[in-house]
């Protein structure tokens, strides 16, 4: 059986309303798609890139000063601490355990462009008081 | 067997017909994941389930 008929029977005509309905769910369904996958490039694939890499914060602390480490650890502490639990909750959640912003989101009530700007807001706030380039 | 029958079958879950119906539209299934010339298969996938969705909610007047 071809999905493609002459459409006079009845038969073919139910099949044919059937192909028109899965023509335009197939259609949304392949937007969709696409327009998930440019969003994750331009947030997830950013927020990889431009982040340090975990070998590099590695490689810093090494070298430096333990007192150093220490006065950044208690910078980090206290700014955790000023967040809204909210902010608090996406960074850390982002960062420690790589949740994605979408899911993030559905738990905080905030869309993903919404949850990815908390995210950002909290890294750039975490390189001024670190003392690092914002990006 | 006519549509009707193989659609009504796929509605209550036999294996068969929903098979059949996916190989029915396989073609079209297949055009629509070409992206750019190339064959995505994540996107094949789920558009295999958005017709499997489509033969769950489609009324047969």
């Amino acid at each position: 059986m071809e999905f493609r008929n002459s459409g006079r029977l009845e038969d073919q005509i139910v099949q044919n309303q059937f192909t028109a309905y899965l023509r335009i769910a197939v259609r949304r369904k392949v937007k969709d798609v696409l327009n998930k996958r440019k969003k994750w490039r331009q947030t997830e694939m950013l927020t990889d890139f431009q982040e340090v890499g975990p070998w590099e914060w590695q490689r810093a602390i090494r070298t430096q000063d333990p007192a150093e480490v220490f006065a950044e650890l208690e910078a980090l502490k206290a700014l955790l601490a000023e967040l809204s639990s909210r902010d608090r909750g996406i960074f850390l959640g982002r960062a420690l355990y790589g949740w994605d912003f979408e899911m993030l989101g559905r738990a905080y009530g905030l869309t993903y462009q919404g949850t990815a700007a908390v995210y950002h807001r909290v890294l750039r706030r975490l390189r001024q008081v670190l003392g690092r380039e914002c990006t | 067997m006519s549509f009707v029958d193989l659609l009504r079958r796929a509605k209550i879950n036999d294996k068969e017909a929903r098979t059949a119906i996916l190989e029915m539209y396989q073609p079209m299934l297949l055009k629509e994941s070409i992206l750019d010339g190339v064959f995505d298969e994540d996107l094949y996938q789920e558009l295999c389930v958005t017709l499997l969705q489509c033969v769950d909610r489609f009324q047969i007047h």
